[in-house]
């Protein structure tokens, strides 16, 4: 497999106007940075508003990039060599309801160049690994919307693109249809296939994808693996706890002596603390202090985070830093992530 | 283009998937159903119709002046009427309105009718004074009770007409009778079976402009509006435009795969037509097949102002009231120019030019006259039109029948046409004018009825000739202009002591088609009646036959006489010239295709012709007795030259624009010898400077019906409904301005949108 990155993003940025001058202006992604790895299922994470979308059409090249760069499959974002390596899920998509599922994979399928006989070849099976095997001369009119979804998915599919750009692909769709895709993705996966998801259902997201990236008002919050995400916004260690006062206090001024992080709980009159650095040194000599302390510890209790957990206390907590950095650089006090990237290349 | 066509074939299925589409078939599908049982017979020619009447006024009066003669034929068809027409008759004064005068004759001619179909219609004893043509006494020969029914009346007709050839047109043997089913619509026609594709062209150009070109185009766009903005829905666009596909031709796929609505309902209905026209009539007409792109060019005219607002604000309601809105404009543009073209300067344009000795005098086409002056460049108003009012458009009779310079007696002769419709036209009159007088015409006698052409003469004779025959004017034309005056006022006219006399030996049949032609340096005259053609010779003050031959054409012809030979330019645009026997001396030519000529001018050195066509382009044709053949000297306003004439030394003149006359010498290659041109006024300058290129630049997609006309018709001209007279005012249409102005406007459209599809986030 190539090391190429099957998407990468450097400082983008793209800002909308509107207005009779077009002097209204909206940031919708204020330099953001990111790679894909070719073979991973990457998801794309942001409260509503984020930039998600914007930056999936930028990929696509249906929005142009105001400023920064964008390769997919390494060429440039939105070059048409590229989309024919794509297979791409609108949020919400349209497709025509004249069309029937046949006909429908036949339109998007020559759309992407793809000979009449070997969409007609390749329909069948298709339509059957996305569940609608026996919908295939039915009209889109009479579809649902899980059926639509898994339709839409079938046509992106259908061209065997290397990279699939999926926008809510379980939108609408049931939890049996939801682990269909599930495994759908896998597969893929396992043909050496890269995802790009975006979904709002993080508990999917948790359960398919290798990396994630969290996009918040148009900067990019985090990016990497899931278990560094609800790790790193883990709550802390809790220790209960088994001492006479005098030792315990001992203990606990030694810690703060040491400048180490606690706050007590109550916990049906066993003295607890909460340790709110998770790191393993601090632990340990957490553990050594209580324990030359006559501290006894009955428990150590490492709490681990949803992802959805981590990305709403993330979320939760960036958004005012968020609103104190643009403040700042409004003001000109703090610099940009570009310019910052620019001085870091110089020196 | 696998992509695109994908594109295009799926608006096919969407089409086919709309219920509105399915509705338009089926509807088309009825009409077609209910067009298919007409059809048509071959009948006799023996119903009158209302164009048979000359000159229904006089017949009527006629029949009431003779009504206690019943001797005279006139007083026999009066005896024979019913007493409440005969009342009704007796009822019309002068001033009875025209409603009612109209109402008389549609009677009159239902009565004649009716007459047409008793057995014992025909006296011998009254018809005894009536020369009856050839067609009748075979009938006759038959016996009147061996004959037919329809035989009958046949004869009847032929005996009625024979009696009142002044009032009743001679007609045709066949007719046409148009069935549904099995049952006879109406009274036959008195048209030929050639003259069916003619007219059913005509009728068929005017049926698919409205239909298709009208109410399908406009049912098409609103059908089609809402395709575009569904397209660039959100959820949609994204779709298409992540797939490996360029923008714009993404768009123009969807832009002309909208037009496949009014495709396939244009094709449906006109093929359909098509089909039922050639199994029904005979009339397999491929030009009526080429209106189908030609409508859909309407449609994507239309469409691109749709697909362009829809781009702009994604609302199939706000692309369809731009749409109307543009048509607002077009037809406002349109109407501008038409107006000013009709109301005001093609009246202006040049109808005669009159070398008068050594002055220039034209005559306009309502009548005007202007003499040309040299010192101050420009034209001086000698006369003005004589009724006001009304554009000079298709169908209306020149003012001037024709008009000459009379170079012996120094004087200008014409007829001035009464003008009105056909059926109340008011008599033409000969006028006459000279210098002396400054030009002002003084009406004189009445012109014998159905005379059509005014022969100048080398001796000064005032020679007429029409379908009634050929008459010379004796007498004083015109006494001394102070000698007619009551109470200080000059009354029109002179004339008692003058008459028409005729002047031919009566040997010839003269009906329609009818022209003919003068050689100015022998003198003789060429005639063409109905199928025979007859050179005619001045001996002793009469003018007999000295040649004649039978063709088998019933075209309508212009003649002009060259020496020893002439031309016949007939309604199909095709140029014949014969030598005094008949004998074809050149092969037919048709310069111009299928347009009409207007006007044949000869040299009077006998080596020059000019054939003036309706479309204002001249042919030109030399002739000195070794050399023969077509002159391709290029002119000045070609397409655009409204007459032509030579001078007394052989120069050639020809008119354009709206005033402008260029005189060249036909010698010396027609290099240009002089041109008479004066300034424009306000309204030519207004028109010049700014209607004609605004209305140039503009879409015309209201025009693409004239290149419909022209592919039905092959003609480049519009005529009159009433007269099949060559020489009667037709209105020119533009074909390749309204075609190449709306191309461009297609193409900037498409492009303007392509443009904006390609740069947009969406």
């Amino acid at each position: 497999m190539s090391d190429t990155p099957a998407v990468s993003v450097i400082d983008l940025k793209k800002t909308y106007r509107s207005g009779l001058f077009r002097r209204r202006k909206v940031e919708a992604l204020q330099g953001v940075s990111f790679d894909v790895r070719p073979g991973e299922i990457f998801g794309l994470l942001g409260p509503n508003g984020a930039g998600k979308t914007t930056l999936i059409k930028v990929l696509l090249g249906l929005v142009k990039r105001s400023a920064g760069k964008a390769n997919v499959l390494d060429l440039p974002a939105g070059d048409r060599r590229g989309r024919m390596r794509i297979g791409y899920l609108p949020e919400n998509h349209r497709i025509p309801r004249h069309l029937t599922g046949n006909t429908a994979l036949e339109y998007y399928g020559q759309l992407s160049h793809m000979p009449l006989s070997e969409i007609r070849s390749k329909r069948g099976e298709l339509l059957d690994s996305v569940g609608l095997g026996k919908w295939g001369t039915a009209t889109v009119a009479s579809y649902s919307k899980g059926m639509l979804q898994r339709l839409g998915l079938a046509q992106a599919m259908l061209h065997d693109p290397e990279l699939l750009i999926l926008d809510e692909p379980t939108d609408g769709v049931d939890p049996v249809g939801r682990a269909g895709i599930r495994d759908t993705l896998f597969w893929l996966k396992d043909r050496g296939k890269t995802v790009f998801l975006n979904s709002h259902l993080l508990q999917e997201l948790e359960l398919v994808c290798d990396r994630v990236a969290i996009l918040q008002k148009g900067l990019l919050r985090h990016v990497g693996p899931i278990q560094e995400l609800t790790q790193a916004a883990s709550p802390g260690v809790t220790f209960r706890l088994t001492s006479d006062q005098e030792n315990l206090q001992d203990a606990l001024h030694v810690l703060d002596s040491a400048e180490i992080s606690w706050r007590p709980i109550e916990n049906q009159g066993q003295p607890t603390v909460i340790l709110e650095s998770s790191d393993q040194p601090t632990i340990d000599h957490v553990v050594d202090t209580f324990r030359k302390a006559n501290v006894s510890i009955s428990a150590i209790i490492r709490k681990q985070l949803t992802l959805e957990e981590a990305f709403l206390q993330l979320v939760d907590r960036d958004s005012d830093e968020i609103d104190d950095v643009r403040r700042a650089q409004s003001e000109g006090a703090v610099p940009t992530e570009s310019e910052k990237t620019t001085e870091g290349g110089n020196s | 283009m696998r992509p695109y066509l994908a594109v295009i074939r799926d608006s096919f299925r969407e089409a086919f998937a709309t219920r509105v589409l399915w509705i338009m078939l089926i509807l088309i599908g009825v009409l077609l159903g209910l067009l298919a049982p007409l059809g048509f017979e071959r009948a006799l020619s023996v119903s009158l119709q209302f164009s048979d009447f000359q000159n229904p006024q006089a017949f009527i009066k006629e029949l009431r002046d003779n009504r206690n003669s019943s001797e005279t034929t006139a007083g026999y068809v009066w005896s024979r009427l019913s007493d409440d027409f005969k009342q009704e008759v007796k009822d019309v004064t002068p001033d009875t309105d025209r409603r009612r005068r109209m109402g008389v004759l549609g009677r009159a001619r239902n009565e004649i009718n009716r007459l047409f179909g008793e057995p014992d219609f025909y006296d011998k004893k009254v018809w005894a004074d009536t020369r009856l043509g050839s067609e009748a006494n075979e009938l006759l020969d038959r016996g009147l009770t061996s004959l037919s029914e329809e035989e009958r009346r046949r004869f009847n007709r032929l005996a009625f007409e024979a009696a009142f050839p002044s009032h009743i047109e001679a007609s045709g043997r066949d007719a046409i009778q148009f069935v549904y089913l099995w049952y006879p619509l109406g009274d036959e026609l008195p048209i030929q079976e050639t003259q069916l594709q003619q007219i059913g062209e005509q009728v068929l150009s005017f049926l698919v402009s409205r239909l298709v070109g009208n109410i399908g185009v406009f049912i098409a766009l609103l059908v089609t509006a809402s395709i575009v903005p569904q397209t660039l829905d959100s959820g949609a666009i994204d779709l298409l435009l992540s797939k490996p596909v360029s923008r714009p031709l993404l768009f123009l796929s969807k832009f002309f795969g909208g037009c496949t609505f009014i495709l396939l309902n244009a094709t449906f209905l006109i093929a359909g037509l098509w089909a039922i026209v050639g199994w029904r009539f005979g009339i397999w007409s491929d030009g009526l097949l080429w209106t189908i792109p030609v409508f859909v060019f309407v449609f994507a005219i239309y469409y691109s102002v749709s697909t362009l607002a829809a781009v702009i604000w994604r609302n199939a309601v706000v692309s369809i009231v731009v749409s109307i809105l543009f048509w607002a404009v077009c037809f406002a543009v349109g109407l501008a120019k038409s107006s000013l073209d009709n109301w005001f300067l093609d009246s202006r344009r040049t109808a005669n030019i009159i070398p008068a000795g050594e002055t220039l005098i034209r005559l306009t086409q309502t009548g005007s006259g202007y003499e040309w002056d040299d010192e101050n460049r420009e034209w001086r108003e000698l006369f003005e039109q004589r009724r006001r009012g009304g554009p000079p458009g298709a169908g209306r009779q020149a003012a001037w029948l024709g008009a000459y310079y009379d170079a012996t007696n120094e004087r200008l002769v014409g007829i001035r046409s009464g003008g009105g419709s056909r059926w109340f036209r008011g008599s033409s009159k000969l006028a006459i004018a000279t210098q002396d007088d400054d030009w002002k015409p003084r009406e004189s006698i009445e012109t014998p009825s159905g005379v059509r052409e005014l022969l100048p003469t080398r001796n000064g004779d005032i020679l007429v000739a029409g379908t009634d025959g050929l008459y010379r004017l004796e007498g004083e034309a015109i006494g001394p202009a102070d000698a007619f005056k009551l109470f200080g006022m000059s009354l029109p006219g002179l004339g008692e002591s003058a008459e028409f006399v005729r002047v031919d030996d009566q040997s010839l049949e003269w009906k329609r088609p009818f022209a003919a032609a003068i050689d100015a340096v022998s003198g003789r005259v060429v005639v063409n009646v109905g199928d025979t053609r007859a050179i005619l010779k001045e001996t002793d003050g009469r003018y007999v036959v000295e040649s004649s031959y039978q063709h088998e054409s019933t075209d309508e012809v212009l003649l002009g006489f060259l020496g020893d030979t002439y031309l016949t330019a007939n309604q199909n645009g095709l140029i014949h010239i014969f030598n005094s026997n008949g004998k074809g001396l050149w092969d037919l030519q048709s310069p111009f295709g299928n347009n009409e000529p207007r006007q044949i001018v000869t040299s009077p050195d006998g080596k020059w012709a000019a054939v003036l066509f309706h479309h204002r382009k001249v042919f030109l044709y030399f002739n000195d007795g070794e050399k023969t053949g077509p002159e391709f000297s290029s002119l000045i306003g070609q397409g655009d030259i409204s007459a032509v004439a030579f001078d007394a030394d052989s120069s050639f003149l020809a008119a354009d624009r709206f005033g402008r006359i260029t005189r060249y010498a036909p010698e010396e290659s027609f290099a240009i010898k002089e041109t008479m041109e004066p300034q424009p006024d306000f309204l030519e300058t207004l028109y010049t400077r700014f209607i004609d290129p605004v209305h140039t630049i503009f879409p015309k997609p209201g025009e693409m019906e004239n290149v419909v006309t022209w592919l039905m018709t092959k003609q480049q001209t519009i005529g009159p409904d009433d007269t099949d007279e060559l020489s009667a005012s037709r209105q020119v249409i533009d074909i390749q301005e309204p075609l190449w102005s709306n191309l461009a406007f297609l193409a900037i459209m498409l492009t303007v949108t392509s443009i904006l599809i390609t740069r947009r986030d969406f």
